[in-house]
């Protein structure tokens, strides 16, 4: 897309977007991090999906500026073609101005799951102008966008900014092996889950050991009492640990809805922890 | 006294024959090339337009990791992962300068000591035995069978392993035959890999070239897809056939660990870090030009049928056998005569390029290699001289 179409569809896209969050008030879960942020969506996602929840997630780069408002509106990017571009905003006045009770019902109780990508300073107040969290979700932040912000410090400062964004009752659930994002703790007060291999993370996974198919580890929670057992993930690479370990986390945090979801709609019987 | 010959290692390195044969074709005006393997087409917009945006955002001028952007590694993962292989993008992914820097790369690295012999198949890609002998080792060539498609000879192939082997190399599809080879014989190279301890190289560049055979297309299957050979296959890919990047230089490579940590070292030494403004593509290419390649494929089969068709209308002078995959063909010289002599009667008589089928190995001798890579106008005109001349020659 040219630079003189990009703004102002970014504009009415960030508006529209607002009054489509306004009006049917999803629960946000931002997944931010400068990799590994795919796997986490998916773990997200399943474990939403296990416990009978409406999920819906960000398709793959729609995660700035323009993709993430698009995400939220659930339409599809015009790419460079100015009238699919029209078409798109048409159909994202409509979503927007659809008030009719059927239509927000069913979005209100969505779990909407977003990537915030970041890759210049500031990019984390714009987005965050678009939509807040619920619930943060934090990775890792290592080289990827450093051009841009110098530091990796830098870099920090932005999911310092998302963090702060959570309301008091949000959840912030943090990779507790990487220092940068283990300090956002420091800035939010509410509740804190940590994730990782170190020794004081509340999730934890220890003794990990690959095999021809996998990889094993010993899953460790305390909750009233040490919880540990092992498992297997059929993926190689520590991040897709991680991932379980988030997934774990998510079952703890939202009891299971049962089955017959829209008759329980309806009656207002939907809870969340 | 004999004079001292300088450099004698590289005296042994030969100049790819297809760079011979471009370079020929260069000095002669008006000439038709069916001889390099380059598509025809352009790099599609979406890549060069992200290309663009993180040229101008400033993000391509500084190295990146040795194993490649992150971003794109992950990228990679994901994509393997949906064809069915699972490699970790943080230690098994190496994004690398074109799959013949990760192929010379995996060489280097395997070959040690005795274990220098490195079996090739006959007819395989040019490149292949240069680079065998830029790593320090020794080409071993193992016919192909003709007669049964250009399949694999396992009778050939067990006797010409022996203690020394280091490793098979073999491209799938292969150049130039356009064969795929099938799952059973890919499964028996492994097997015979695992009792003899050598490593399998891999090199798909051609997989996204796959053509129907009776309207139903080869299932194509990679060793990579077997968790328990993660330790035996080192597979590679390039961007350069798939979505016409030749120029970028750029491709990856995957395998277990243990074997990647070593080939990162070599990969460090030799590039540092693969082009980073090419990394930047390869992610918009991988995330967003599948109907480039859809579009690449479909045009491909148009061309493989015209060349055959025209092929077939020289059935006196040409025998072939119909390629699966990739965008050669392998057609046989009838009478038997020297492939390199052909070539460059064809190229001074004719105007039209083609590369020696003895540049791709002993077997390939009595054939050259056609290229339908080019645009059918390309082709069509090249036929049309190469028509010609065989009215003349009768």
């Amino acid at each position: 897309m040219n630079d003189i179409l990009k703004k102002p569809i970014a504009f009415i896209l960030k508006w529209l977007a607002k009054a489509h969050v306004a009006k049917t008030k999803p629960y946000i879960i931002v997944i931010a991090g400068t990799t590994r942020r795919t796997w986490m969506k998916e773990a997200v996602e399943q474990a939403l999906h296990e416990r009978n929840f409406l999920v819906r997630a960000n398709k793959k780069h729609f995660n700035a500026e323009i993709g993430l408002p698009l995400s939220i509106l659930d339409l599809p990017s015009g790419e460079g073609d100015v009238r699919a571009w029209m078409e798109i905003l048409w159909e994202a006045t409509k979503k927007a101005l659809d008030f009719r009770k059927q239509a927000i019902d069913r979005e209100k109780t969505e779990h909407l799951i977003l990537e915030m990508a970041i890759d210049s300073p500031h990019d984390m107040e714009y987005l965050l102008s678009i939509v807040k969290p619920n619930m943060v979700v934090a990775t890792t932040i290592t080289m990827i966008y450093q051009e841009q912000f110098e530091t990796l410090d830098n870099i920090a400062k932005e999911f310092a900014v998302l963090a702060e964004a959570l309301p008091w009752n949000g959840i912030l659930i943090i990779n507790a092996d990487d220092d940068r994002i283990r300090n956002l703790a420091n800035v939010y007060k509410g509740k804190v889950v940590t994730y990782g291999f170190a020794e004081d993370a509340q999730f934890r996974a220890v003794d990990q050991k690959r095999t021809e198919t996998g990889e094993e580890f010993r899953f460790e929670v305390k909750r009233k009492e040490l919880e540990s057992y092992r498992k297997k993930v059929s993926r190689f690479g520590q991040h897709h640990i991680y991932a379980e370990l988030v997934r774990e986390i998510v079952l703890d945090n939202f009891k299971a809805q049962p089955k017959e979801f829209f008759s329980r709609m309806a009656k207002g019987m939907l809870q969340r922890d | 006294m004999a004079p001292k010959v300088l450099f004698p290692r590289t005296q042994k390195i030969n100049l790819s024959p297809i760079k011979q044969i471009e370079l020929l074709a260069s000095k002669i005006p008006d000439v038709v090339s069916l001889a390099q393997g380059i598509p025809s087409f352009d790099t599609p917009e979406v890549i060069k337009k992200a290309t663009i945006k993180a040229l101008n955002k400033g993000l391509v001028a500084k190295y990146s990791l040795t194993y490649g952007l992150p971003e794109l590694r992950e990228t990679i993962e994901e994509k393997l992962a949906q064809e069915g292989m699972y490699y970790d993008f943080e230690n098994e992914i190496v994004v690398t300068a074109g799959s013949i820097e990760a192929i010379t790369a995996s060489l280097i690295t395997i070959i040690d000591g005795k274990k220098d012999e490195i079996l090739l198949f006959s007819p395989s890609y040019t490149s292949y035995a240069e680079a065998v002998k830029v790593a320090g080792g020794k080409p071993v060539f193992v016919n192909l069978d003709e007669k049964n498609g250009w399949s694999i000879d396992f009778d050939n192939l067990t006797k010409k392993i022996t203690a020394n082997t280091a490793g098979i190399l073999f491209a799938n599809p292969n150049n130039p035959t356009g064969t795929i080879f099938k799952k059973e014989e890919l499964l028996k190279i492994a097997e015979l890999a695992e009792k003899k301890k050598f490593y399998i190289i891999t090199d798909e560049v051609y997989k996204d070239f796959l053509y129907t055979v009776d309207g139903e297309s080869e299932p194509f299957f990679s060793l990579a897809q077997i968790p328990e050979l993660r330790k035996r296959v080192i597979r590679v890919f390039s961007l350069s056939k798939a979505y016409a990047m030749t120029g970028w230089r750029i491709g990856f490579v995957h395998s277990d660990v243990e074997i990647i940590s070593e080939i990162v070292k070599v990969h460090d030494a030799m590039v540092t870090c693969a082009p980073v403004i090419s990394q930047y593509a390869a992610i918009a290419a991988l995330d967003f030009a599948e109907k480039d390649i859809e579009y690449f494929r479909n045009e491909y089969t148009r061309r493989r049928d015209v060349t055959m068709a025209h092929l077939d209308e020289l059935s006196e002078f040409f025998s072939y056998q119909k390629p699966n995959g990739a965008y050669f063909v392998f057609p046989k010289l009838l009478p038997k005569r020297d492939s390199w002599e052909f070539a460059r009667e064809l190229l001074e008589k004719a105007h039209v390029a083609v590369v020696p089928g003895a540049a791709f190995g002993p077997n390939g001798e009595g054939h050259i290699r056609i290229s339908f890579g080019r645009t059918e106008k390309d082709i069509d005109r090249a036929f049309g001289r190469i028509k010609k001349y065989f009215k003349k020659q009768a």
